[in-house]
């Protein structure tokens, strides 16, 4: 069963079979994994500049808006996207004994998976978004997503099929319960009408669409940041420390309680929105009842340490992995408690989340991903790492970038969360200007961008390692061919078209016994046979029912917490006076998408007391039936804009595009001077309406037909009272602008509201 | 395989026959006790919590919201007996145009509510220009004060009758005469 690392075994004894296993593809996608995690990161650092300096937005494919998605797309798809796909590549080979089924599919599979990625980074910046986060893409690219997707689950399972260690180890459950579930997530949440070939509609809207989305923007940190890294774990760890697993038992009970409750926990993104408060509530307790099944990884992989403690001091690998999972206890512990509502209350919409997220992204998927690399560099190049001194500085210097972050934007999170709801003795909001909560920030912003640029530049610092590494093996003309491992051949292959009763492993001969006439129980022996170790182990045996069953165990929480949703019509109480937008505010909303304003703005004044002294009544599911999709938002670093329409006049909007800082000089918010600039283009007005008809959103035929018109003579309107406010403004009819401040002075303004004032 | 942790007896890592992967074992520990415990718990937790949620005994969303109005329905209550008490005419409002002390206090309630569309000069902008004799909306003292506390929503001018009281809104009434 042992690896023998060279190649050209020529010679294959008796009962033995030669594996090559296809390195290439690994080293591939550990040179994407840097690449674009540079990237990802470097734009990371970019929007942190673009925080605390505006000035830096400069360009209107380079605002805050447009690069956020950016950031988030390449640092989950990108950077730790590539690493599982290393990850899994190199060790599902080895753990199954078998090569990658296809070369063919490895190949479309790294190289489709790159131009998604560049496909990404392109459209993202033009403002082509579905805007639900992490699944921003397009539709043609989300297609692509899926195709790829299905060739590396094709890959992956053939490769299961092929193998000959009989049982699947727990690495490979999680790759499983990983490549199945973000297939359901991804196809369900991307479900669009399509208006032209990189813009669309969700076909859900308001509360459904909220509720789809989320389920699928936490499940994509369950089953993309969690579940393959903690298949990494379970392979790297143990291999760089050479110590067994701590419990196999415990692996058992975390795989399966994780997979079963991740998937309800959805809805604690949505604690006091529109969303019914059951949905929350589910969302609320099945977070809590995450904790140990989370906690059960982080044991494993700390506990399989004991006794190997002096190994991390010497090997930089093994730092990175005690730090990530350390990471990833303090963050699962940390989301249960922020999924509570009293504590989501303070946190939502704040930089308390950014923190969370952070310490959970640089920290676990970060450090795995750097531990699994440092430890296969000597591997697939079959020399030393170039420098363990240049690693171990990686290490501490992106140690001390992460602590810095977190820090900041746990401190940035608080005081802005307390500021929001702080009343005075009178009775009044304390800071009942939004731009006060923004000031008293900022100095944690500047120390966020310190940390974000510490961790990039420690992360250059394994570039570096890995270039002088490839060229020592180079220089010491290392062999980089496939490996090749002699493995017997199992016995247990050759054995399916036999009778039972057999053993479970196939080491049973039943004609052993000789002659013997069936006998009517044989079967019970035979299962009896079968799960002796076990039922279990029997289980991870058969890999097809290992993954139906995972299929199941993720499809309950997701039919149960959604499908009543849609059912149940007290979900969104009917509010008569709303209605659909008109054409131009439709338009106006497109660009609202394209700018990116949902990413600092949200649209969901909660029913708290200080919200509504704020922003007026709180938002009812009713007012978003026709919101195709949902724009709620998940982060306030402006203030909230779902009851903005009247609040100011269009000469205050028109200016605050151009300068925020003449209305507000401490403002963030970047001008958008290209507003004034670009034509307003209605010509695919009609068709957008048209495909909303088709969605359920009430608009007459005629309304589709003269959608170009009727846009036109409200653009002139607006125009008009525009420039009468301010004759600065005048002419604009014709200009994006106009669109956008009709959106706006729309915003909650179809219902009466009881709540404050105006 | 030896044991590493020999004073640890809950965890007597003994190898399991037939598990290895690649070189991995693994052993057959029993989960934590206190791992587990917590586990059930946290099980135990959310049944209570959603039975006593539905039962009433704590607060849902609108019990919370209703609570959270008295409280500050009370402290406002109790603001209002406490604030100054000033009528508001032509007169007293006269009297202030020449009350230093209502001017500065009046400019530095316009410095962080007004200036913004009104201008620091009051030159106007977004909003009315004050430094000339034309009054576009507003006939007299009066008028004006109640347009800054009211609100005049046709032209995007915000009602401040929850940010001011009274006092405030007259001082700052005088000093949007005195540009």
């Amino acid at each position: 069963m042992t690896e023998v690392s060279h190649s050209g075994v020529d010679d294959v004894p008796e009962g033995m079979e030669k594996i090559r296993y296809d390195d290439q593809t690994v080293r591939l996608f550990v040179f994407a994994t840097i690449f674009w995690g540079i990237v990802g990161m470097a734009v990371g650092v970019i929007i942190a500049l673009q925080l605390v300096v505006p000035e830096t937005n400069f360009h209107k494919y380079f605002t805050f808006g447009r690069l956020r998605p950016v950031h988030t797309n390449a640092v989950i798809f990108a950077f730790a996207g590539n690493a599982i796909f290393a990850a899994v590549y190199y060790s599902t080979q080895r753990l199954v004994k078998a090569r990658m089924a296809s070369d063919l599919l490895s190949k479309i599979h790294f190289w489709g998976w790159q131009s998604i990625i560049v496909a990404a980074a392109i459209t993202l910046p033009l403002g082509f978004t579905q805007t639900k986060e992490y699944a921003e893409l397009e539709w043609p690219i989300a297609i692509a997503i899926a195709v790829i997707w299905i060739v590396f689950a094709v890959n992956f399972f053939w490769t299961l099929k092929n193998r000959r260690e009989k049982h699947l180890y727990v690495a490979l459950w999680f790759y499983i319960a990983s490549i199945i579930t973000v297939a359901v997530l991804h196809v369900v949440n991307n479900l669009v009408i399509p208006v032209g070939w990189l813009e669309s509609y969700s076909i859900f809207s308001g509360v459904h669409d909220a509720m789809v989305q989320w389920w699928y923007g936490h499940n994509a940190v369950a089953f993309v940041l969690t579940t393959p890294f903690l298949g990494l774990m379970y392979y790297f760890l143990p291999k760089a420390a050479n110590r067994p697993i701590f419990s196999y038992k415990l692996s058992i009970a975390h795989f399966w309680s994780l997979t079963f409750i991740y998937i309800w926990a959805g809805p604690h993104h949505l604690h006091y929105t529109s969303l019914p408060e059951w949905a929350a509530t589910m969302g609320m307790v099945f977070s809590v009842m995450l904790w140990m099944p989370s906690w059960g990884g982080m044991i494993n992989g700390l506990f399989t340490l004991r006794g190997a403690w002096d190994k991390v001091r010497k090997q930089p690998e093994l730092k990175f992995f005690v730090a990530g999972i350390t990471f990833y206890g303090m963050a699962t512990f940390e989301g249960p408690m922020m999924s509570v509502k009293i504590v989501n209350s303070l946190s939502h919409y704040t930089d308390w989340t950014i923190a969370h997220v952070h310490s959970a992204a640089l920290g676990w998927n970060g450090f795995m991903t750097f531990g699994m690399i440092y430890w296969l560099l000597p591997k697939l190049w079959k020399t030393k790492l170039w420098s363990k001194a240049l690693a171990n500085a990686h290490f501490w210097l992106a140690l001390v970038g992460i602590l810095l972050y977190v820090i900041a934007m746990y401190s940035a999170g608080i005081t802005q969360g307390l500021m929001w709801r702080a009343f005075d003795e009178s009775g009044n909001l304390m800071y009942d200007n939004f731009m006060e909560t923004v000031t008293a920030i900022l100095p944690m912003y500047w120390v966020r961008l310190v940390g974000g640029t510490l961790y990039l530049v420690a992360t250059c610092l394994a570039v570096v390692n890995l270039y002088m590494t490839i060229r020592k093996s180079k220089e010491e003309g290392r062999d980089l061919s496939d490996p090749v491992a002699l493995v017997p051949v199992p016995a247990w292959k050759h054995k399916d078209d036999e009778e039972a009763p057999e053993g479970a492993d196939g080491t049973v001969d039943p004609a052993e016994g000789g002659e013997r006439q069936p006998r009517w129980d044989d079967w019970l022996y035979s299962i009896q046979e079968k799960v002796k170790h076990g039922w279990h182990r029997a289980l991870e045996g058969w890999a097809l029912m290992f993954t139906i069953l995972t299929l199941i165990a993720i499809l309950i929480g997701s039919v149960v917490g959604i499908v009543p949703l849609f059912t149940m019509k007290s979900t969104v109480p009917e509010i008569e006076s709303v209605q659909p937008y008109t054409p131009l505010e439709w338009e106006g909303r497109d660009i609202y998408i394209a700018e990116g304003c949902h990413v600092c703005h949200s649209q969901m004044v909660r029913p708290l007391v200080s919200e509504i002294e704020r922003y007026r009544d709180y938002s009812k599911p009713g007012e978003d039936i026709y919101e195709y999709p949902f724009l709620w938002g998940s982060k306030r670093t402006g203030p909230d804009l779902a009851r903005v329409g009247g609040k100011y006049n269009h000469a205050w909007h028109a200016l605050h595009f151009k300068d925020p800082q003449a209305i507000e000089p401490d403002s963030i918010m970047p001008a958008y001077p290209w507003l004034f600039e670009d034509e307003l283009d209605l010509s695919r007005t009609s068709r957008k309406l048209r495909a909303l008809q088709r969605l359920g959103v009430p608009y007459s035929d005629e309304e589709v037909d003269n959608a170009e018109e009727l846009a036109r003579t409200q653009a002139e309107q607006i125009a008009r009272e525009l420039g009468s406010q301010n004759p600065d403004f005048a002419g604009l009819e014709n200009k994006d602008v106009i669109a956008l401040i009709a959106y706006l002075q729309r915003l909650g303004t179809d219902i009466k509201t009881d709540e404050g004032d105006q | 395989m030896s044991r590493t942790s020999p004073e640890d007896s809950k965890y007597p890592d003994v190898i399991i026959e037939g598990h290895d992967y690649d070189g991995i074992k693994e052993y057959d520990n029993p989960m934590p006790a206190w791992w587990l415990w917590i586990f059930y718990a946290t099980i135990a937790w959310s049944v209570f919590y959603i039975a006593a949620l539905g039962a009433g005994w704590i607060a849902d969303y609108d019990t919370q919201l209703e609570r959270g109005k008295e409280r500050i329905a009370q402290k406002q209550a109790a603001a209002a007996e406490l604030a100054p008490v000033i009528e508001v005419n032509e007169e007293t409002l006269t009297d202030l145009l020449d009350d230093q002390e209502a001017l500065s206090r009046g400019a530095d309630v316009y410095a962080t509510r007004c200036a913004q569309c009104h201008g620091a000069e009051g030159q106007g902008g977004i909003g009315a220009p004050f430094d000339d004799d034309d009054w576009l909306f507003a006939d007299g003292l009066v008028s004006q004060f109640e347009i800054i506390r009211d609100g005049l929503a046709a032209e995007g001018m915000p009602a401040h009758d929850r940010m001011l009281d009274d006092q405030e809104i007259a001082d700052v009434t005088a000093f949007i005469n005195s540009f």
